[in-house]
């Protein structure tokens, strides 16, 4: 997909440190709107507000895991089309496959290089 | 006549702060309410209508700078006068947008409380507001500290890297409580039995270490939670004989947490491999 229509992003991840550091990222270096969300239930919620091209999931999330969200985000008519990257420290050739299964878009590894992680979600959306 | 008692909302997601402002601000006899992020913060402000809202752009759920849209868009609240507070937001850029959103004062982190005060109280005042004269020594403009606007890529990059520094500072000094808490929690675990939601915990907290040790530059953080975690998950799904054989192999992780230089001085120590 043209990287022109990534503009917005939805990060969910319950890790305050890691929320700031990935928004500063995400806005300063990759120019996009981002909205922060702490658990699947408030992405859920959030979704339909601010409507964006694209979400970045945590799997280790208080309520609902990642994947668990992301079955649910497909029910909603809203969230159904908008691609999800994960980001997340499981990665072990098991869990990949698992994402790729659920429907995943990408995904990024934690832990994450903060100045690259713009040009990494930018590849990513190019190779959907 | 009894004088009304000032409400300040503080929106504020690191708690020690913003208990430290709160209880400042209660010394000279404001009523403050602290949150800890901008959901929840722009919820308050709905509800109390305070005479002030002093906030950090940096935050959970709900940015700063939508909270500063929220207010400004909203008759019932569009008076309210609007201090913000930041580390990491202060080029022109960010300060023009502030501007633009309404923001009446920006401050920088750390924090100058007499004159984060003065500013509350000139605010908040019941009398007319006379700005003082533009070569007045008495305070500075709410924007003169800020530098412009970055010319080059690489001016731009050099702000990113420090705004990036200051994160990695905040993180640096938090580690030293959150493994405080892992090694209290691991001392529990040996001391108790039916010990699966405590170790699930240690496992989770682990993991998060594993997410943002490496991410704020400390690559020792993420190897040694990374081995904590696998120990973990193999006592985890083994049971207690696994806990006792693996008991010195995750004391001497915990150790390895406790005395990384990072940790020990809760100070930034190197600068963030960028």
């Amino acid at each position: 997909m043209n990287v022109s229509n990534l503009k917005k992003i939805l990060l969910v991840d319950d890790d305050p440190d890691l929320q700031k550091i990935a928004r500063l990222s995400l806005e300063k270096k990759g120019g996009f709107t981002v909205q922060v969300c702490d658990s699947g239930n408030q992405a859920l919620k959030d979704v339909t507000d601010f409507l964006p091209d694209l979400i970045i999931l945590d799997v280790i999330l208080p309520d609902m895991n990642g994947m668990e969200t992301l079955s649910e985000l497909r029910k909603l008519p809203e969230a159904a089309q908008i691609p999800v990257f994960f980001l997340t420290a499981r990665v072990s050739p098991q869990e990949t496959k698992k994402y790729q299964e659920l429907g995943a878009a990408g995904l990024i590894r934690k832990p994450f290089h903060p100045m690259k992680l713009s040009d990494q979600v930018k590849e990513l959306w190019e190779q959907i | 006549m009894t004088e009304k008692i000032k409400k300040v909302v503080i929106i504020e997601d690191e708690d020690q702060l913003g208990r430290l402002i709160q209880s400042y601000l209660e010394q000279h006899s404001y009523r403050a309410i602290h949150v800890r992020d901008g959901a929840n913060g722009l919820k308050k402000i709905r509800e109390e209508v305070p005479d002030l809202i002093l906030m950090d752009l940096l935050l959970p759920r709900v940015h700063g700078f939508d909270i500063c849209q929220a207010v400004k868009k909203d008759p019932k609240l569009v008076h309210i006068p609007l201090i913000v507070m930041t580390a990491v937001y202060k080029t022109a850029m960010d300060k023009l947008e502030a501007e633009r959103l309404g923001v009446d004062f920006f401050i920088e982190k750390p924090l100058d409380f007499a004159a984060l005060l003065k500013k509350i109280n000139k605010l908040t005042s019941d009398e007319p507001v006379v700005e003082p004269e533009p070569d007045s020594q008495t305070e500075t403009k709410p924007y003169d500290t800020f530098k412009s606007a970055p010319e080059t890529q690489e001016e731009a990059m050099d702000e990113m890297e420090e705004q990036l520094r200051e994160l990695q500072q905040d993180y640096a000094e938090q580690l030293p409580a959150k493994i405080e808490e892992m090694e209290e929690l691991w001392s529990t675990i040996q001391n108790s039995k039916n010990n699966y939601k405590r170790l699930a915990r240690l496992r989770k907290m682990s993991h998060k270490l594993i997410g943002s040790g490496s991410t704020f530059g400390f690559d020792e953080i993420t190897e040694n939670a990374q081995q904590l975690e696998l120990i973990l998950d193999m006592v985890i799904m083994e049971g207690e004989q696994t806990l006792v054989r693996r008991k010195d192999s995750i004391d001497s992780l915990l150790d390895n947490l406790r005395l990384h230089p990072v940790v020990t001085t809760g100070k930034q120590l190197r600068r963030m491999k960028l």
